[in-house]
């Protein structure tokens, strides 16, 4: 994509189909009250009831990701320098594979759920019915810009909700090429794209949705939050942290930092479930360098400026600020950094202090920072010091010391003696705790979280003696025999509506 | 440190000792939470009565056996709950453990409404204390007599550092506010319920809010009205008026408006007796200002049953208007008070239009032997829960959650639904130091090959039993693709 910045607006021309858009912020400040009054209209007609409906938005979602997948590789190398292989490994086919799941399993998810029954509704019918929530505004972000943008809108679409997606402005490309795309697959009123930055998303914040899923950091978190406050809609906010990774002794820590080493330096260190830092005993602190020295060798060879496999950093204020986190600290793994290119080196510290800059916000880049800790004890007082990260990392063979880890600390997820992968699981709900988030996704989870669970309970006007006991003039008696119906006593509640019954005909 | 603070610090800090974590405790916590209830029945009803005029079985019947009943289930189901709840493997997981842990959360802070103290305070109590938080309970200082004997009898029963009650009007509840907690549940209404959610914000604190709004109610013609109408009397006049939950108002055809009103009168009359005033089942409005809030309801509309009323008791008889318009006062707020309107609508359509143009309400009613035109209620409405062909008692089912949506509320309770709010649902995945060959797919240097076995493994759907048969092929595929030497991974 070609673009061209005019005064007030982005002039694009597409290089895949030659055709010239202009791109927010060109249009005002009212383009964003009329699509999101369009999505409304367009809910409202009641198109998205059907499950038939549903379904053949997500195919088009499906063909869109089979049929663009270069053009979007390439969106993602200009954006962040992501290596045309990760991008399907990392962000196509977890889509790929939500959009199946719901395929398959839409018409399950979207049926009523029968519950159990009381005593008293033997006769009645009982039930959650899923419903749509109405317009959902989904703000995405820029490291995985399509995995957390639309792996959200398919759980909107099936659902049955209409979407207003705002894509991260810091993933330039990927944004202006969603805007491109998603319009020539999808219903364009129900799930249109609003591009821009800081204003748009301020505008668009301060109208009315029936539900927010937000991607992003803690602090833009709470103003979201607080801006669907107003309205009373609910959130679901997808945060971050520091998600610390335990490497305990007595583990294969050759395969640990292997595994580790792939978490941290993927897309450049900017993933929300990064291992953030290492905690070890300085016993194995050494062996720890070096086996993640050995890997990074393995992984992208003696210059990882030159592997097409190695990311940058997304823009030049996140660069400054990564390069600022390690000033006063000489790393024992590489430190070099390009600014013109937004290249730093993966890097490896140890012996960092809790104190230091690095150990006060999330990293989101290539730095790995150990801190030593005398034992596991140690380790989990540390991370219970602290906010409750997203994810949390285990490595440790011996069971009852995982289990006293898992059960003595809180965290988003946990996976043991791996990095990342529960994220990769559809049947768990991806998602954060206190300071990493509230509200989760992922499979059925997405599904449920962008829907209303309506409890339906239906009755016949019948049986009215059973309701006899309810009624005033209430009396000891009475009280007595429903005080026995709702603890299920089926024959005194029979002998006690006889009772009622004829006392209301005398 | 302020009141309030030093009783969020003390839960906060009895919470961290983590005596709330193991079952047994919390077990311990719920069966004196259950002698309370057995033991203190007299001092719980005089307060109810002293509040809201309920009679003793009224109290009972609408509070405390519901309540009675969340405890039971608690106790026989924690074990369960509280269990690690195991998920669908996907193909790449087979061999690894799996799994959901419900946790805790830390310290919640529930926020009770004034019209069902227990059961709108205390049901909360029971899911935290059942999801192994600390709780701060703040019942409403509205129902006065409640909420002394809630500070009294409270932290002689449960563990009075990790429940503490505060008291107080506005002012505790804002200081309350400015501190952190890890869950707020608030029962109230709508605009305060903003004002939580936004103080909720700053700390990132995850609310369950139980709003209210105009649930409507729609009879059909061909229903039988006479039966229909109890119900609705019922529904509506109970607690004069003051439940969430509460029909807020009919619609119905103008063929059948008369008849309603007949037979509402007939209800009211067999309940309440000539003289509501005097029956000691029926009850008084909160306080001086609901009183006069309501009675300016009824100034432009007609009164077709009631009206009568006596400020000084904050008594308003039971009361029907008729033939009232979208734009009459009573139409503009949820009532909350013993004055039932009748909005006559063409047909279903009609009616529809008119609930959808307003705000999603808690709840639903509509009366109708039609199983079809039931459904198309249902499937072109939306509401927090939805009843047919009776009013109010979706509430006492406890394997349905109980809440609203859009200004009616966000989250739900009950049963389950209460212990599943308030903890968190940690995913974890436990696998092995093994097994390094596979995930050579996804490391550097990537290749097309790679990439195209991670498109086998993550797309290829797998049921257990289908991978039992799988998994013997798959691994021996595994085996002899990849090599545990890694200095020969040269794929």
């Amino acid at each position: 994509v070609f673009c061209s910045q005019m005064t007030r607006g982005i002039l694009c021309h597409s290089a895949y189909d030659g055709l010239w858009f202009v791109a927010a912020p060109a249009v005002g400040v009212y383009m964003e009250r009329q699509v999101v009054q369009r999505a409304k209209e367009a809910f409202l007609s009641g198109r998205t009831r059907p499950v038939e409906f549903r379904l053949q938005q997500l195919h088009a979602l499906q063909r869109m990701i089979t049929e663009k997948e270069t053009e979007i590789c390439t969106a993602l190398k200009q954006d962040i320098n992501r290596s045309q292989y990760d991008t399907p490994l990392l962000e196509l086919i977890g889509i790929e594979n939500e959009i199946k799941l719901a395929i398959d399993k839409l018409a399950e998810w979207a049926a009523p759920r029968s519950v159990e029954r009381n005593l008293l509704t033997l006769r009645d019918e009982v039930y959650i019915q899923p419903e749509p929530l109405g317009v959902v505004l989904i703000i995405g972000a820029w490291n995985y810009p399509w995995a957390v943008t639309l792996q959200p809108l398919v759980g909107a679409i099936a659902a049955g909700n209409a979407a207003v997606v705002k894509p991260s402005e810091l993933s330039e490309y990927s944004s202006l090429l969603l805007r491109a795309l998603l319009p020539r697959y999808l219903d364009k009123d129900l799930y249109p794209v609003v591009t821009g930055g800081v204003s748009e998303t301020q505008e668009l914040l301060r109208l009315r949705f029936d539900h927010v899923f937000y991607t992003g950091s803690s602090s833009v978190g709470k103003v979201v939050m607080e801006a669907a406050a107003r309205h009373l809609t609910p959130v679901t906010l997808e945060l971050g942290g520091k998600s610390p990774c335990y490497i305990d002794k007595d583990c294969d820590v050759r395969i640990a930092c292997r595994r580790i080493t792939w978490g941290k330096f993927v897309n450049c260190g900017q993933t929300c479930i990064a291992p953030d830092y290492i905690l070890c005993e300085p016993c194995i602190q050494g062996r720890v360098v070096e086996c993640i020295r050995q890997t990074l060798l393995e992984f992208y060879g003696a210059d990882p400026k030159c592997s097409p496999d190695y990311g940058r950093i997304i823009n030049q204020r996140h660069f400054n600020r990564i390069m600022g986190l390690m000033e006063g600290y000489t790393p024992v793994v590489g430190g070099q950094s390009d600014s013109s290119q937004r290249y730093i080196a993966p890097t490896v510290l140890k012996d960092v202090p809790p104190q230091s800059r690095l150990m006060q916000e999330e990293i989101f880049g290539p730095l790995l920072p150990i801190v030593t800790v005398s034992d596991m004890d140690d380790a989990i007082n540390f991370i219970n010091e602290r906010e409750k990260p997203l994810a949390l990392y285990i490595f440790c063979t011996d069971k009852k010391a995982v289990k006293k880890m898992i059960e003595e600390t809180t965290s988003g997820g946990v996976t043991v003696n791996d990095v990342m992968m529960h994220y990769t699981v559809s049947s768990l709900p991806f998602g954060g705790v206190g300071q990493s988030g509230m509200g989760r996704y992922h499979g059925k989870h997405t599904f449920d979280q962008l829907s209303h669970q309506r409890a339906c309970l239906v009755r016949k006007l019948a049986m009215e003696s059973v309701n006899l006991a309810r009624y005033p003039p209430q009396d000891r008696r009475r009280a007595r025999r429903v005080r026995m119906a709702l603890k299920g006593n089926l024959k005194l509640l029979l002998d006690s509506c006889k009772e009622t019954r004829q006392e209301m005909e005398e | 440190m302020s009141r309030e603070q030093q009783a969020v610090a003390r839960a906060r800090k009895a919470f961290e000792t983590g005596r709330s974590k193991p079952l047994e405790y919390r077990i311990c916590q719920l069966k004196n939470l259950q002698r309370l209830f057995t033991e203190r029945q007299k001092e719980i009803v005089d307060a109810i009565k002293k509040d809201l005029n309920k009679s003793e079985q009224g109290a009972q019947l609408y509070e405390t056996l519901g309540l009675e009943g969340e405890i039971g289930l608690a106790l026989r189901k924690l074990k369960e709950w509280a269990a690690p709840r195991s998920v669908e493997k996907n193909l790449l997981t087979l061999s690894d453990t799996v799994y959901i842990q419900p946790e805790p959360l830390g310290v919640v802070l529930i926020i009770g409404a004034w019209n069902y103290p227990w059961a709108v305070t205390i049901q909360p109590l029971v899911g935290a204390i059942a999801a192994g938080n600390a709780a701060v309970v703040k019942p409403s200082e509205v129902c006065v007599h409640t909420a002394k004997v809630m500070e009294d009898l409270l932290p002689l029963y449960i563990d009075k550092e990790l429940y503490p009650v505060v008291t107080g009007g506005v002012t505790e509840t804002q200081e309350l506010l400015r501190q952190r907690f890890d869950h707020i549940f608030y029962t109230g209404n709508s605009t305060v319920g903003k004002i939580i959610m936004e103080a909720a914000a700053k700390n990132l604190t995850p609310v369950t809010l139980e709003l209210g709004g105009k649930s409507p109610c729609y009879i059909d013609k061909n229903c039988d009205i006479s039966i229909a109408c109890r119900r609705v009397t019922w529904g509506k006049y109970t607690n004069c008026g003051q439940t969430c939950i509460a029909p807020d108002y009919i619609l119905c055809e103008p063929s059948i408006q008369d008849r309603v009103i007949e037979e509402v009168k007939k209800s009211i009359k067999e309940f309440y007796t000539d003289n509501p005033k005097t029956c000691p089942d029926y009850g008084r409005i909160i306080n001086q200002h609901h009183f006069k809030r309501v009675m300016k309801l009824l100034s432009d509309s007609t009164i077709a049953a009631g009206g009568q009323n006596d400020e000084s008791d904050c008594y308003i008889a039971p009361t029907v208007l008729r033939d009232v318009k979208p734009e009459a006062n009573v139409m503009q707020e949820e009532i909350f008070g013993p004055v039932l309107p009748i909005l006559t609508v063409s047909g279903l359509d009609e009616a529809i239009k008119f609930i959808n143009k307003r705000e999603k309400p808690l709840a639903l009613y509509v009366f109708s032997p039609d199983e079809k035109l039931i459904n198309k209620v249902r499937d072109e409405t939306s509401s927090g829960g939805m009843v047919a062909n009776d009013c109010l008692v979706h509430f006492s089912i406890s394997s349905l959650p109980f809440g609203g949506v859009g200004n009616s509320g966000m989250g739900s309770y009950h049963g389950k639904f209460s212990f599943d709010q308030l903890s968190h649902m940690r995913s974890c995945l436990i696998k092995q130091l093994k097994m390094e060959g596979v995930n050579s797919m996804r490391y550097p240097p990537h290749t097309a090959k790679k990439l195209g076995w991670a498109r086998f493994f993550i797309l290829k759907t797998a049921t257990e039993q289908k991978c039992r048969i799988c998994v013997s092929c798959v691994s021996s595929l595994i085996w002899s693709s990849f090599s545990f030497n890694l200095s020969s991974l040269c794929i």
